[in-house]
């Protein structure tokens, strides 16, 4: 991410300020990946010095949930980290991180270790305030999540409105809609925000999400697609509820759909049936991992995601997630897990900070090892997540971290015209009813 | 007890969300003659009501409840907790109830301040809640 107009004068060629007054044997600073994700475990508290109404985004917990934090960047030499930090969570109250204010710029200080870091506080666009011609506020129809828009489509998740709710644990999808949201959204409205993120915020990623539908989550999902496809031109990423029908997604990639991603959460199926009794009960594990291998073979390696929350489940678990997902040539989508404030898991602890960093050590060398490209879109930074390309703060200094390095660059180089390419508006004639094929139907 | 009900604002507000509507009166008398400490919130659409006694583990209880009524016919009581971050006007919905009735009987009110007082156990959860309470709520 540029960093252009930015004062990063302070921050020298790191973004580390380590505490001069610390005593000597004092552990050393974090490192911009490792304070990610201790902020992710440890949530941050706000000194009243701050001047987040002027300075920061709007705060929405759309979606999970998830967006309940604070939207903070964490510069860096290798790259700027974002972070959506815990703070409104109980345990934020009890964190030992703090975002204080001096003369006009931020720092999160460690009260118990003396270190204090810089950061960014990314400023709200413009565009949150305004609405759209149909008069529904734009921040309501979808909000940046890092430098990607959220846009969460449909009237919330069929799980909580079962009887009894068979919702995800972890989840409080079904308590936002109408509190924070507009339930419904209108193509028109999306067209108009996607098109004023891409213009004035420099969003290349539309990243719609759905709950469960009833098995026509794909159906519902690709009239927004081919209207941001054809009309505005962007990278287009949909995170649904998986389906058995693969046709459908074969209709999806002809409207435009860039890249699939699969939460599934928990790679323990004990953990997944208790977890998740929705999707237990109504899809099922297997249909996320057929359907994220069909979708990552047809896209191409780097192009789909399976998504998991470490925190909750058995460490070796995670990691045996994170094999089975880059194995098939997808790349991580590793949450942190955050005990939302309203969701079932609220009174659960959040994760350790030591157990988080074997997690994401193992992730960085898992896609190393599987040559998972990292970080070569361009310009697509994810806050509530610990992001492939951020672990690669968290690299051994050897050979093979090198020539992984070296890879990414050239493909990071070498993609760029592709990327032009496809964020330009298409002629997209293929209809957005998707109807099976006449004969040989992909199917599983 | 209602802890700020000798406040001119607090008192013109009880007098009229009792007066629109029924239940509030009833809700009103319940907080009143309850031994655990609540406050009225005095801005804002229908009665408003917040949980004071800190939680056991010592964290200040932020649970509320806001009782109105979006249509005749039609009372909502919605269970919230207010963003902590300064300028953010985001709540933190724990479901609601859609009451068609003008009363309620007073186990059921009680249920819903034993709610409020635990910040929002899950054990404490009222029965009938709706969690997934797709209403647009008023401020």
């Amino acid at each position: 991410m540029s960093t252009e107009g930015q004062n990063v004068a302070k921050n020298g060629p790191s973004a580390l300020a380590p505490h001069s007054l610390g005593p000597s044997g004092t552990p050393r600073a974090l490192n911009p990946c490792e304070l990610e994700i201790d902020l992710f475990c440890q949530g941050m508290r706000i000194n009243p010095s701050c001047a987040l109404e002027n300075d920061a985004r709007f705060i929405s917990r759309t979606r999970a949930g998830l967006g309940s934090g604070l939207e903070l960047i964490i510069p860096g030499p290798i790259k700027d980290v974002w972070v959506n930090v815990p703070v409104e969570e109980d345990f934020a109250q009890q964190s030992r991180y703090e975002l204080v204010r001096e003369q006009g710029e931020y720092w999160v200080k460690d009260a118990r270790l003396g270190h204090r870091y810089a950061v960014r506080i990314p400023p709200e666009p413009a565009w949150y305030t305004r609405q759209t011609r149909r008069g529904t506020p734009m921040h309501k129809v979808g909000v940046l999540q890092g430098t990607y828009l959220g846009i969460y489509i449909s009237n919330s998740c069929g799980f909580w409105y079962h009887s009894p709710a068979v919702n995800c644990k972890f989840c409080a999808t079904g308590l936002n809609v109408g509190v924070n949201e507009v339930a419904r959204k209108d193509i028109d409205d999306v067209v108009e925000v996607v098109r004023a993120a891409k213009q004035e915020s420099g969003a290349t990623f539309v990243h719609f999400n759905s709950g469960y539908q009833t098995d026509r989550d794909l159906d519902e999902a690709a009239p927004y697609v081919k209207a941001v496809k054809s009309r505005v031109g962007t990278l287009v990423g949909l995170q649904l509820i998986p389906t058995l029908d693969f046709w459908k997604y074969d209709r999806l990639i002809d409207l435009g759909a860039d890249h699939f991603s699969f939460c599934y959460e928990f790679h323990n199926p004990e953990y997944f049936a208790r977890f998740l009794p929705g999707k237990q009960q109504l899809v099922g594990q297997q249909t996320f991992f057929r359907a994220l291998e069909y979708t990552a073979k047809k896209l191409g390696k780097g192009s789909c995601s399976g998504e998991i929350i470490a925190g909750v489940e058995p460490l070796e678990d995670t990691l045996r997630a994170i094999d089975y997902i880059t194995g098939i040539g997808a790349f991580p989508t590793v949450c942190i897990f955050r005990p939302t404030i309203g969701s079932d898991m609220e009174q659960w602890p959040s994760p350790r900070y030591e157990d988080m960093l074997v997690v994401f050590r193992h992730m960085y060398e898992a896609c190393r090892r599987n040559h998972i490209p990292i970080d070569v879109t361009p310009n697509i930074e994810v806050s509530l997540i610990v992001q492939p390309g951020d672990t690669r703060y968290l690299a051994p200094r050897n050979v093979a971290s090198s020539l992984y390095h070296a890879e990414m660059a050239m493909a990071r180089w070498l993609a760029r015209p592709y990327f032009a390419w496809k964020m330009r508006p298409k002629k997209i004639t293929a209809s957005e009813v998707l109807a099976p094929p006449v004969s040989g139907a992909a199917a599983a | 007890m209602i802890q700020n009900q000798n406040q001119p604002a607090v008192t013109a507000k009880l007098r009229g969300e009792a007066e629109a509507n029924p239940l509030a009166g009833s809700v009103a008398d319940a907080l009143k003659s309850s031994g655990d400490p609540f406050e009225i919130e005095t801005n804002g659409v229908g009665l408003e009501v917040v949980a004071r006694a800190p939680l056991p583990n010592g964290i200040p209880n932020r649970a509320r409840m806001k009782i109105f009524s979006p249509k005749p016919g039609h009372t909502l009581v919605f269970f919230f907790k207010k963003s902590l971050v300064p300028y953010s006007r985001d709540r933190y919905s724990y479901g609601g109830l859609d009451l068609r009735t003008p009363s309620v009987e007073a186990p059921e009110i009680a249920a819903w301040l034993a709610f409020l007082i635990s910040g929002f156990h899950p054990d404490k959860r009222p029965e009938n809640l709706r969690r997934a309470f797709p209403y647009e709520i008023p401020e």
